[in-house]
């Protein structure tokens, strides 16, 4: 086994990042061809409200707290987009910022935000076997999720109207898509860290649709580039010393930039 | 009538139908399919006024009006989405009702797809008509079926392309393919070749026209091409909020609501001196 194996902490990292980047490759595929980028960018922002209203509420377990926010607020901008209308970005971004601003004062309120620096870089090598189990269980959910609903979610995407004239549920299948998303975010916070969260997301997949041209290899792809990135970016982080999430974003976008050069006009599958 | 090439003739029509369950089609198929007086309003405004519409099996009846007139509303509500609901009863050769609702088989206004979805037309497909997952694999009875789907409107040949690098009349094709895979008996379509040049207009009504006297469904289409409509309708429904003329082109045409809002171009053009 090579040296950096031999730590507890980089096994535990490791299959932290076996079972989540192949999450974000599956989930990426459609945040990016829904245009949800923001969305899981203001979900990750909500975080640190999250926590705050956890520790006012007296819930000991941060993370439930911090998921039970992060539902509530994806199901309102959910709903907020679907009544449209021309200030849905204005609402949204108002609704985002000011769950940040709530979280970020009740935190210092209580003098407690230094405690939770962390959550802004995330930090992969403290995370915790228990920590890995609930990110397993939120990966078997999606796993199931994404066999029975994608070519629903897929056909709802591409059009509404459409969808529902073949009595497909097109409101429900945008609000539980929200919800996964709202949910993976949350379970891999901590060790991704708040502000690379949406990079994470959407590149895998982002690079994934240079070279794809079936759904099919768009997943393969979006899958192998995820789990590269999150190799490389383990490794490269143990010896550089870097915050693992940010590096394995670096990875990620590296890859997008040398998919960009591949990419044809058009294409025969 | 003018047949485009690539258009299916009856014949092969028809060969294409037992892969489509045939007898099902024939014995559930009714022969009209009436819409109840349908009226829609939105706050105080009324969109659509006691609209009654009988569209016919194996006829295709032209919805022509000026913007805003309730075209798109109507279609909404025929399809359901909206929160007053058309009253759609499917009636048998001899006018008495059936119990089983119409299908219906829907071609969106100017639906574009992101031209960077990977996303090839066969999976267009089984993302709409199959539960197989299509990020895992593709059955191969699942592309047999689309095949011949896109094969009834001569569009076989796009099958493996990816949706988004089509043209705007191959685009056209495949999602009236589409409209058909689930053997509807009611066709709506919603200004189907807005993104088409001419030649590509004429092609898709001569399929468009051709599939509804072969299959004998009932075909409601919104459109702005006066003269395609005149060439191809078997009935013009002239509406504005309601219906103010209806019957052939040349009475449509004709009827002093439509010179009231088109002006006699139309009518003079089509059915001027020279042509009568």
């Amino acid at each position: 086994m090579p040296e950096l194996f031999q730590h507890d902490f980089m096994r535990l990292a490791a299959l932290a990042i076996a079972i989540a980047m192949p999450l974000f490759a599956l989930l990426g595929t459609m945040v990016v061809t829904n245009r949800l980028a923001f969305l899981a960018d203001a979900i990750g922002h909500t975080t640190l409200t999250g926590i705050a209203l956890g520790l006012l509420f007296g819930l000991g377990q941060p993370l439930l707290a911090m998921i039970g926010f992060a539902l509530l607020f994806a199901t309102a901008i959910t709903w907020v987009r679907r009544r449209g209308g021309n200030s849905t970005d204005t609402v949204i971004a108002v609704f985002a910022a000011s769950a940040v601003a709530l979280g970020l004062v009740l935190l210092t309120l209580r003098g407690g935000l230094q405690r939770y620096a962390v959550y802004f870089t995330g930090d992969l090598l403290s995370i915790t076997p228990g920590e890995i189990a609930i990110l397993a269980g939120v990966a078997a959910a999606v796993a199931v999720f994404w066999l029975f609903a994608f070519n629903r979610i897929l056909a709802v995407s591409i059009s509404p109207t459409l969808a529902a004239s073949r009595g497909m549920p097109v409101a429900a299948t945008e609000l539980l898509f929200t919800l996964l998303t709202a949910m993976v975010v949350m379970a891999n916070i901590r060790w991704v860290g708040i502000l690379v969260m949406s990079a994470m997301l959407i590149i895998p997949a982002a690079a994934a649709r240079n070279v794809a041209a079936t759904i099919r290899s768009y997943h393969r792809w979006s899958v192998a580039i995820a789990l590269f990135s999150g190799f490389s970016g383990l490794v490269l982080s143990y010896y550089l010393r870097t915050a693992t999430g940010p590096t394995i974003v670096l990875v990620a976008a590296a890859c997008f930039l040398a998919t960009l050069f591949l990419r044809p006009r058009t294409r025969v599958a | 009538m003018n047949k485009p090439a690539g258009a299916p003739s009856s014949p092969a029509l028809s060969s294409a139908l037992p892969r489509f369950g045939r007898a099902k089609a024939r014995a559930a198929s009714p022969s009209c399919i009436r819409i109840a007086p349908l009226s829609v309003s939105a706050g105080n405004r009324l969109l659509v006024d006691q609209v009654e519409l009988h569209l016919h099996g194996g006829k295709l009846t032209a919805l022509v009006g000026p913007n805003g007139a309730g075209k798109t509303t109507l279609l909404r509500a025929i399809l359901g989405q909206l929160p007053t609901r058309a009253g759609l009863t499917c009636l048998d050769h001899q006018g008495s009702p059936l119990p089983a609702p119409p299908r219906i088989g829907f071609v969106p206004q100017n639906l574009h797809i992101d031209p960077d979805l990977p996303l090839s037309v066969v999976e267009l497909f089984a993302a709409y008509g199959c539960r197989h997952p299509i990020w895992v694999s593709l059955p191969g009875s699942q592309v047999r079926r689309v095949e011949a789907c896109l094969g009834r409107v001569g569009a076989a040949h796009l099958l493996h392309r990816r949706a988004g690098a089509l043209s705007g009349g191959e685009w056209q094709r495949v999602l009236l393919a589409l409209a058909l895979e689930n053997e509807p008996n009611l066709l709506l379509l919603d200004e189907p070749v807005s993104a088409m040049d001419a030649n590509g207009r004429k092609a898709f009504y001569g399929t468009v026209s051709g599939l509804c006297h072969g299959l004998g469904i009932s075909v409601l289409l919104v459109s702005h091409d006066f003269d395609l409509v005149a060439e191809h309708a078997d009935e013009i429904v002239l509406l504005n909020r309601s219906i103010l003329a209806r019957g052939d082109a040349r009475t449509v045409y004709g009827s002093a609501p439509f010179r009231e809002l088109f002006g006699p171009v139309w009518s003079d053009g089509l059915f001027g001196p020279g042509k009568h």
